[in-house]
């Protein structure tokens, strides 16, 4: 007979990291395509019984230098934020912001925390120097949290380069870098969002992302699939 | 009531330390799941292990062990976590759980032997007569032999038996071939002044690789009056009583998430942790824990609370199938699918009659 009413028991908190591009490409139905589904994504998480104590959010924007908008904040107190866009794509800023918030974070993410969630995603290529930041994501897979964490690289549109979206992969068995042909495709990429959040607070492996179509379109299409595996 | 259970009362540690394993269709204890109970006096240890879903799913065993040893009115009981991507952390915990509780057992018990010897003589005839007339039939060693154990004592003991353990398992990985580096090793002669090519020799010295018996230990010793603890790595050593509930050590973590300091480890000493304590009047049971059921635990009073109050609504045997629901509870919920595994020593009897 299951168990009811068991108290003094708490879910591992999940750290949700979205590294986010506002950049002057966003502008129009990109941002807002992001702030709609970012805010559906939220309210999700906030009703679910299974998310709503467990997962913290850290949303951090990069354009021409990198902001953190909401940093590990528990998800019931979150009101999803409306993010605009500016000018650059300074990758290498925002990707060195996600390590400084990571480590202000350290103690309580190693004693306390799963293991985190990193979203990254761009409509466009960096304009900082491969070099630089390159550097910066380096540093990350060598990061003793970081390394651990399962990432998702998503690209909107056909501008950024698959191999940008590749160096955010670590594991081939929990990472994954995908593209949505145009930005009314979010929605497909967030359902896949919510899914693996709930899956990785109930202590299961998260799904892998799969390709979907509509009116025979792909709408998400994997990077370099078969270096992953099937879904 | 479940009935994979109901038959797993009564399996008899005392005739062999290996943890026995049976087949779990015939409703006895099996690799995933062992649950073990022994009687001492007032004192009733009661040790439940069930491999989580996650090494199911990877094909993994059930890598937390837990052990017991007795002596007359001792306990001395131990639980351990082998490290999920180690080779042989499986055996690690088996091995290291059953040896700290077999020597300590040994030390305890020799320690009355050394005391008896050192003030009556170690005449046999004598000696036996001495123990009869001041213990009964029955001796008894820890109220005193524990006498002369402080912190210090426990702490050097306890290190050196572990260091024990540590050479044990280095010999075990040579066994395995578990080799971790070559090194080569340059013999000169060094009579000769000048050294040439023909009297130098070269050999490969290979370093035998214990960590892939990477392991927790959570170990305890009680009369029922005192108390001694140690722990490496994490988990967690529960204090319970009848209003409150607390965590005795604090759990070593490692560098990352889901690491922590197994006792393979170098440096494990820096992270030992120890209490000694005298046996609260109020005090139900100690509870030693893998990470599995130790972490989620965040308000131990409320958690423990509930705990008592099924153990009190139950007997023994209802007890045993309650805790395979409370695995069941942590994994359908989130909260674990790591292996989890209890070991409880209750200093009295507070479960229900057993009915007929």
């Amino acid at each position: 007979m299951p168990i009811e009413g068991m108290v003094g028991l708490k879910h591992k908190p999940i750290p949700v990291i979205f590294l986010i591009d506002t950049s002057y490409s966003m502008e129009g139905l990109g941002i807002q395509q992001v702030n709609n589904n970012m805010k559906e994504y939220i309210d999700s998480l906030k009703d679910d019984p299974e998310t709503k104590d467990s997962v913290q959010l850290t949303i951090i924007t990069f354009s021409d230098s990198a902001e953190t908008v909401m940093n590990f904040k528990p998800i019931g107190d979150v009101i999803a934020p409306i993010l605009k866009e500016q000018n650059s794509t300074n990758l290498a800023s925002g990707i060195a912001e996600v390590m400084n918030v990571i480590r202000q974070q350290a103690d309580f993410i190693k004693s306390e925390c799963k293991r985190p969630l990193l979203i990254f995603m761009s409509d466009g290529n960096a304009t900082c120097s491969e070099s630089e930041w390159r550097r910066e994501i380096n540093q990350m897979n060598n990061d003793h949290i970081m390394s651990r964490a399962i990432r998702v690289a998503l690209g909107a549109g056909g501008e950024i380069k698959d191999s940008t979206l590749e160096a955010f992969i670590l594991n081939k068995e929990t990472d994954r870098a995908a593209r949505v042909t145009d930005m009314h495709n979010l929605s497909e990429f967030f359902k896949f969002l919510r899914t693996i959040t709930k899956e990785i607070a109930a202590g299961k492996q998260p799904s892998r992302l799969a390709e979907t179509e509509k009116d025979d379109a792909e709408t998400v299409v994997l990077i370099d699939q078969h270096k992953y595996g099937t879904t | 009531m479940p009935k994979q259970l109901s038959s797993l009362t009564n399996i008899n540690m005392e005739q062999h330390n290996q943890i026995p394993s049976f087949d779990l269709s015939s409703g006895e204890n099996t690799p995933e799941l062992r649950v073990v109970d022994s009687s001492l006096g007032d004192l009733y240890l009661l040790s439940f292990s069930h491999i989580g879903s996650s090494h199911i799913k990877d094909n993994k065993p059930n890598q937390d062990y837990f052990n017991f040893q007795k002596d007359s009115d001792t306990l001395f009981a131990a639980v351990g976590d082998g490290l999920g991507s180690y080779q042989f952390s499986d055996e690690g915990s088996k091995f290291a759980t059953k040896l700290i509780t077999e020597k300590m057992k040994e030390f305890v018990t020799n320690s009355l032997t050394r005391i008896i010897e050192e003030t009556y003589g170690n005449q046999s005839q004598r000696f036996n007569q001495i123990i009869s007339k001041i213990f009964g039939s029955k001796p008894k060693s820890i109220k005193d032999s524990l006498s002369t154990f402080n912190e210090d004592k426990f702490k050097e003991i306890f290190i050196n038996f572990i260091n024990e353990i540590r050479n044990e398992l280095d010999e075990q990985a040579k066994e395995k071939g578990l080799i971790n580096e070559e090194r080569t090793k340059q013999n000169t002669n060094e009579n000769l002044e000048f050294p040439n090519e023909e009297t130098k020799s070269a050999e490969i010295e290979y370093i035998y690789n214990k960590g892939d018996f990477a392991t927790t230990c959570l170990f305890t010793m009680t009369d029922g009056n005192k108390v001694f603890c140690a722990q490496v790595g994490d988990g967690g050593i529960f204090l319970v009583r009848q209003n409150e509930s607390s965590l005795i050590l604090k759990p070593a973590k490692g560098n990352s998430i889901s690491e922590t300091i197994p006792i393979t480890y170098d440096g494990w000493e820096k992270h030992l942790e120890l209490s000694i304590f005298d046996v609260p009047s109020d005090a139900l049971f100690l509870c030693l824990m893998t990470d599995g059921f130790a972490d989620p635990i965040n308000a131990p009073s409320d958690f423990f609370q509930r705990v008592v109050k099924e153990a009190q609504e139950k007997s023994k045997d209802e007890f045993k199938l309650w805790l395979e629901e409370l695995n069941n509870h942590f994994e359908s919920n989130g909260y674990s699918d790591d292996d989890k595994t209890v070991s409880f020593i209750f200093f009295r009897n507070i479960f229900k009659e057993q009915s007929e």
